[in-house]
């Protein structure tokens, strides 16, 4: 091989000025859809456990439309289409909006992702026994305060691995918004090789940094979320009652 | 105080309620017996709204629990459930499985359903338990916990699913004395167990389910000649009782 390998371009300012730029706002769109998807999710996942299947069945029907359609047609959808179909006034405005680009891409992310996330809650959810929907309910608690205080610490606490493996997937799929122009770091990259031609260079960096971006959420997740723990010893582990039996 | 009338219920082409009727008043012990799988539990959940039914009326007080669409939340936690596997919530202490529903449906501040919850505790001898999860109790001490739950709301009905299927003999006279005491504050109190010793000390009056039918057992001469070898050996067998197996 000859390539001649020179990574130079990484002490020029303007380059690492770019980059730094791309790592922030990758960073800030995975954060924001990140939050707007968990909510998304948690709002679909409840109503597709509603009893009532007027709110069932369109949210299982939405689920199903985002989850066959590729995310990047989101972030397009958001960008070029969504503005179209609001009124002329406001469309014109959000086109002429310098920040659109970057509330199209995490629309379309938080789309994407809270189609998954609700289906990742609802069965999170759905295996928290009846009996504890039932002590809630004899409480006289109310749906919401049965969802909100029962169903989601529970379901959270046991689906937070597969909620971690979303968020990261979520952070990677940021790499898409490349095709409305929003300056992350694969446009970033994409920008620094077109002026450096040095595209194994520029993609290496560019690779280490999503490489490395993902194992630090990987990381900071299984610490703050330590997981199944409690769940787990309390359903799998047997008590001895007072009469001496076992349960 | 519940007034049922004419319940039916069939599961898997059996009738567990073929037309039950039942009424208890304010300060009354009713304690049911019969075979497993006679439908005892399916009509303690019916009278709590936990169990839709194929016909019939339920009602609590003045609130129909059944026909009504919102059923046990409705009565707002006025009708205190133990349930036979206690259905305590898993990702809460104790104390915290005893002041929530104080908390979210009375309204009460944290530190007067703590103050709630810390007293039952101790009323029931789990002072030193407060702040352990469900996984790290016995199965007695979650049925007491389970019990404190239920007292919490202070219910004006309380329904009783095997309350001493855990318990040793002295927990259990303690339970007796509890309901007891339940009845010296014009409780409606109805206790599904399958042991008639414990049923003896506690009922006012004595039902046993079977085929889908309530046999009052101070009329049933049959049913009293089978109860007659563990009468025999409950000194408190009230005079009611005494009278009809005399008879």
């Amino acid at each position: 091989m000859q390539y001649d390998f020179d990574g130079s371009f990484l002490f020029n300012p303007q380059f690492v000025g770019m980059l730094t730029d791309g790592v922030a706002l990758t960073l800030a769109m995975a954060v924001c859809s990140g939050v707007l998807s968990f909510f998304l999710g948690t709002s679909i996942a409840a109503a597709r456990l509603w009893p009532s299947a007027w709110v069932r069945l369109p949210a299982n029907g939405l689920v199903e439309v985002v989850r066959n359609i590729p995310a990047l047609f989101w972030i397009l959808f958001f960008y070029f289409v969504f503005p179209e179909l609001l009124p002329a006034p406001w469309g014109q405005a959000l086109h002429e909006w310098p920040r659109y680009s970057f509330v199209a891409g995490v629309m379309g992310l938080a789309v994407d992702n809270g189609a998954y996330l609700s289906d990742i809650l609802r069965n999170g959810m759905a295996k928290v026994s009846q009996g504890q929907r039932d002590a809630a309910a004899s409480c006289g608690m109310s749906l919401r305060q049965e969802f909100f205080s029962i169903l989601c610490p529970q379901s959270l606490r046991a689906m937070m691995p597969a909620i971690a493996n979303r968020m990261i997937h979520n952070f990677k799929n940021t790499s898409l918004c490349v095709a409305i122009a929003l300056p992350e770091l694969t446009w970033a990259a994409q920008q620094i090789e077109s002026m450096t031609f040095k595209g194994l260079e520029v993609t290496l960096v560019a690779t280490l940094t999503y490489a490395s971006l993902s194992l630090l959420m990987a990381f900071g997740l299984s610490f703050c979320f330590p997981g199944r723990r409690d769940i787990d010893s309390s359903t799998h582990g047997s008590c001895k009652t007072e009469a001496g039996h076992a349960d | 105080m519940i007034d049922c009338q004419c319940l039916f219920k069939r599961r898997a082409g059996r009738a567990l309620l073929a037309g039950v009727n039942l009424q208890v008043r304010a300060g009354e012990t009713l304690v049911i017996c019969g075979p497993s799988g006679a439908g005892k539990t399916t009509l303690l959940r019916a009278i709590n709204g936990l169990e839709p039914l194929d016909g019939g009326s339920i009602t609590v007080g003045n609130q129909a629990v059944w026909p009504n669409k919102r059923g046990s939340r409705e009565l707002k936690g006025k009708v205190g459930m133990l349930f036979q596997n206690f259905n305590l919530f898993e990702h809460l202490s104790a104390l915290e499985n005893i002041g929530l529903a104080p908390r979210r449906v009375l309204g009460l501040s944290k530190l007067k359903a703590d103050q709630r919850a810390q007293a039952l505790l101790e009323e029931l001898g789990l002072a030193d338990k407060a702040h352990h999860h469900p996984h790290q109790l016995s199965g007695g001490e979650k049925q007491r916990v389970a019990l404190a739950r239920c007292l919490a709301m202070e219910p004006s009905v309380m329904l009783l699913d095997e309350p001493t299927s855990a318990l040793d003999p002295a927990r259990t006279a303690q339970i007796a004395e509890l309901i007891h005491r339940l009845k010296r504050r014009h409780v409606a109190t109805v206790v599904v167990s399958h042991d008639p010793q414990f049923g003896y000390q506690v009922a006012d009056r004595m039902l046993s389910l079977a085929s889908g039918q309530l046999v009052d057992l101070q009329q049933d001469e049959s049913c009293c000649a089978s109860l007659l070898p563990v009468v025999a050996t409950v000194p408190s067998l009230t005079r009611s009782t005494s009278a009809a197996l005399a008879s």
